[in-house]
């Protein structure tokens, strides 16, 4: 377990932009919202949505998603972070010649492509989480500001509505379902990797394409694309209870409460079949990219 | 004496092209070995089979153990610094001297840090900075912190100026190297090495051609500083091989009885480097 928690810190090492994108994105957001409340304050300007005032106080209401909303935007940022660091994991040793220093340690293969498929799948999820907590409490602190020098209570308006449990539960479960609908995709973007002299983004995307074209071209169906697409965005119809996220979106709209636990429906999820062939496949994925990354013949 | 490695038919082809053809060796703890050869001539094969690096035919085992399966338990006790197998530029001085202390049972963190304060190496340095004497010191300064059996050295001098390879191979030999422990290295300054080695292997196209412990080179090899008068009647002897050197022919014989040459002319002991190409000229024919 030590063994592999420092090849983890490795990878942070290695990877800077796992924690320099979010804390980075993380200083813009907070300074953007810390320059658009002194125009807001100094100016005294009047807020207007679709023509219409609207009470600030419903501002601040919707702000009880704030959470919610950071995560989703660290989330969107992070995965493509995750596409790179995948990408590049089991190639950058081969590329920059250090592949037999790492051969030298007494670590098995299997352990190091575990180690970097742990720092994609659980530690890249925690970055994304722990950034979007701290950028919405931060927001959050820009926004007690701007009550107190309007006149509002910051904890009757703010901090007493957000729905930190459940935000936190909510989230945590989004990123569980979401990685593990996901792992065959990262499964094959580190096969990708290992693979890979040069070129990896062409590696990655040239497969998938030249099989949608030749089954369109010889067979005229879509079956594959239409399985990528599912499996792009087909969890969250899966892991959600859509007609909640409908009232949802409703509710939000109306300054309302945001999402409660009641959207987590993880029975239909754990018992779609695409979750547990998409981790077979995952595990297919894996074991050929330790197979490349033990038995390639590494040119010395 | 213990055998740490252990050869029996080793054979690896690439494609048509056989690096290593049917070899038979075996090392023992507490030799200095070198391993010789042209490039191409399959040294590095042999090496990367030994380090559980590639696939091969034939017997092959290390510490007892086979490096197709067994290669991180092997790695435990067997170290390498290859010219190729260069430190991650990424990383810090620091970050290797952590992730070793961690990953590596058998390391001794005093042990490297010791060795580094005799250094220009900084701690804090990115090893993109550091030059490539800099970086093999660093390297060399790993390696030695580690408790291994076996230490495997490739090329590991390659590119690096007098004063850092003199300073090398005195640092392996004082703080390295105890008697016990096994190095087994391969270069082409033959030069360099020659006084530390106990044992000498030549391979030329994927074969052994010499293998031999260096106190019998004098007794198996004699080099002959020809009398012009005998010339004829030595090489009616079969030399392994002869040379012009100064207006004087130099010939070189192999498990000709000393006793039997003298009468010739003066005898010496070859160099490994004559030896090398007499060798390796026969080999080719």
């Amino acid at each position: 377990m030590k063994t592999f928690l420092a090849l983890v810190r490795r990878e942070v090492w290695e990877h800077t932009a796992i924690l320099l994108v979010p804390a980075v994105l993380s200083a813009i957001l907070v300074v953007v919202a810390g320059i658009a409340s002194v125009k807001l304050l100094g100016g005294g300007m009047d807020i207007m949505v679709d023509g219409h005032d609207i009470e600030t106080d419903q501002i601040f209401h919707g702000l009880s998603n704030i959470n919610l909303g950071m995560v989703v935007v660290f989330g969107l940022v992070m995965s493509v972070v995750a596409t790179f660091y995948l990408l590049d994991c089991l190639l950058a040793d081969r590329k920059d010649r250090s592949i037999l220093f790492w051969k030298s340690l007494p670590i098995s293969d299997l352990t190091t492509v575990l180690s970097k498929l742990a720092t994609a799948a659980v530690l890249i999820p925690l970055v994304t989480v722990a950034a979007g907590f701290i950028t919405a409490f931060m927001l959050m602190v820009v926004v007690t500001v701007d009550l107190l020098v309007l006149g509002g209570s910051p904890w009757d308006m703010l901090w007493s509505q957000v729905p930190y449990f459940s935000n936190l539960v909510l989230v945590v479960y989004a990123m569980t379902v979401g990685t593990l609908w996901y792992l065959p995709l990262m499964g094959y973007l580190m096969l990708v990797s290992a693979f890979a002299k040069r070129a990896v983004m062409m590696w990655a995307v040239l497969p998938p394409l030249v099989i949608a074209l030749i089954e369109k071209q010889f067979m005229g169906s879509d079956n594959f694309a239409f399985m990528l697409s599912e499996r792009m965005s087909g969890f969250a119809p899966l892991a959600f209870r859509t007609d909640s996220l409908e009232t949802m979106a409703d509710a939000i709209d109306q300054g309302h409460a945001g999402p409660g636990l009641d959207v987590i429906s993880a029975v239909p999820f754990l018992q779609s079949p695409g979750l547990w062939l998409g981790l077979v496949v995952a595990g297919a994925f894996i074991a050929g990219a330790v197979y490349l990354r033990r038995y390639r013949d590494e040119s010395i | 004496m213990t055998q740490l490695v252990c050869a029996h038919g080793l054979s690896k082809s690439y494609g048509d092209f056989k690096a290593l053809d049917g070899v038979d060796f075996s090392i023992d703890e507490g030799r200095i070995v070198g391993l010789i050869g042209p490039n191409g001539a399959g040294k590095t094969t042999a090496l990367k089979a030994i380090l559980g690096l590639t696939h091969f035919d034939g017997e092959l085992e290390v510490l007892g153990l086979d490096p197709r399966s067994k290669r991180h338990e092997i790695m435990q006790q067997v170290c390498f610094i290859a010219d190729v197998a260069v430190l991650p530029r990424w990383m810090r001085v620091h970050q290797a001297l952590s992730l070793l202390e961690t990953v590596h049972p058998r390391f001794d963190r005093a042990k490297a840090d010791d060795f580094l304060a005799r250094t220009d190496v900084r701690l804090k340095s990115k090893i993109s900075a550091l030059s490539k004497g800099m970086v093999t010191q660093l390297h060399l300064a790993l390696v030695m912190a580690i408790d291994a059996r076996l230490l495997v050295l490739d090329e590991p001098t390659l590119g690096l100026d007098i004063l850092f390879r003199k300073e090398f191979y005195r640092a392996l030999l004082n703080d390295y190297f105890d008697g016990k422990r096994t190095i087994l290295i391969t270069t082409h300054q033959v030069e360099e090495i020659e006084h530390l080695l106990t044992d000498l292997m030549f391979v030329n196209h994927g074969r052994l051609v010499l293998d031999t412990p260096m106190d019998e080179l004098e007794t198996r090899y004699t080099e002959v500083l020809a009398r012009p008068e005998n010339v004829d009647a030595l090489r009616q002897l079969g030399p392994l091989d002869e040379q012009q050197s100064f207006g004087r022919t130099v010939m070189l014989f192999e498990d000709q009885p000393r006793e039997s040459l003298r009468e010739f002319g003066e005898l010496r002991t070859p160099s490994i480097a004559d030896l090398f190409v007499a060798k390796m000229k026969v080999s080719r024919k």
